[in-house]
């Protein structure tokens, strides 16, 4: 019977070796493979890393660290069309993949190894992408895939993992715009011809600003507040 | 539809057909709302509601053909663009019955 499969992530070694190691360590991609508990399915521990995910590897019945500095996907950019979205460095696995959640660095406990938000923004820019000209019954331009690519580009570099999903609008110049209309605050980004903007209106306090996306998106703490509480389990 | 060009009374109705590819959901106040992008542009055609009214056609008449048909309508005051130092006037130099709702140059933009 194998029971290595009662642990979420188990690495195969030797029983003694394992006693005089910490209850968790980052899985390293030296490690020949490792198991998926869920699944029963192993993989290549330098597989999932090179897609930007941070494997944790240990007993299940201790708290895991955090880690510092460990490379993650959210850091790890945008690169193709979208049609085949991936991160850079590898392909991209699916949480039902992977079977267990990864942990990562500034997120705090835990989350997916996908973005939430990945399956509908792909697919709302694809269709997005198919607009003809005039699609607006004006005048307005087909919509750019350079300026989908920033706006999916801008998700994966500021955008929580388990964050909110956003609406996306064509823009009659070409561009895109992302949107959240949630908790109270209003916040639109600008993928255009211009350099990437963003507004953001707090209701409770009337607030209004406008400016360049990414200093906005760290000046009113948008990561956060524009997060979805993650749900473990049933 | 024609009519006289230059400015557009402040109190005149605009109508602006937008595409249902612009309408998102708002989590907060609870509805569906037009995205601020059907509004982002430097220059865009409206329907004046006078304009309209001589030709004897109801404002909704503007999004009740087939093509139109999942289109939403946006409505509001010349007033209000004007508030926001865009320029409302009608233009010749347009397709038949065309108007213009535009905006200012060196102006901020207005949301």
């Amino acid at each position: 019977m194998e029971t290595a499969l009662t642990s979420p992530l188990r690495v195969i070694r030797d029983a003694e070796a394992e006693r005089r190691e910490p209850a968790w360590s980052v899985a390293s991609s030296s490690l020949p493979i490792f198991r998926l508990a869920r699944t029963g399915k192993t993989t290549p521990a330098g597989t999932a890393q090179a897609a930007g995910m941070v494997l944790l590897i240990g007993d299940p019945e201790q708290p895991p660290p955090r880690i510092r500095r460990a490379p993650t996907f959210a850091t790890a950019g945008f690169r193709g069309s979208l049609a085949e979205i991936q991160p850079v460095g590898g392909a991209m696995m699916r949480s039902s993949e992977v079977g267990y959640p990864v942990i990562d660095q500034d997120l705090g406990p835990i989350r997916p190894a996908s973005p939430a938000w990945l399956d509908f923004t792909t697919s709302r820019l694809r269709n997005i992408l198919r607009l003809p000209a005039g699609w607006d019954t004006y005048s307005a331009r087909p919509p750019e895939k350079e300026a989908a690519e920033r706006a999916i580009d801008f998700l994966f570099r500021h955008h929580r993992f388990a964050g909110a999903t956003p609406s996306i609008v064509p823009l009659t110049d070409g561009g895109v715009q992302l949107e959240w209309h949630r908790d109270g605050i209003d916040v639109e980004v600008v993928f255009a011809s211009e350099p990437d903007g963003l507004y953001f209106h707090e209701e409770a306090t009337g607030q209004e600003w406008e400016g360049p996306a990414d200093v906005g998106f760290r000046l009113f703490n948008l990561r956060e507040r524009l997060s979805t509480p993650l749900q473990i389990g049933g | 539809m024609t009519g006289p060009t230059g400015p557009v009374s402040p109190d005149t109705e605009l109508f602006r057909r937008v595409s249902p590819d612009q309408v998102v959901v708002d989590e907060t106040r609870r509805c569906l709302r037009m995205s601020s992008a059907a509004f982002r542009q430097s220059e865009m055609s409206i329907y004046l509601q006078d304009v309209l009214a001589a030709a004897n056609r109801e404002p909704a008449s503007v999004i009740e053909t087939e093509a139109y048909r999942k289109h939403f309508l946006a409505a509001f005051q010349a007033r209000v663009a004007l508030d926001l130092s865009l320029e409302v006037e009608t233009v010749a130099w347009r397709r038949r019955g065309a108007r213009r709702c535009g905006r200012q140059e060196d102006q901020p933009a207005a949301r």
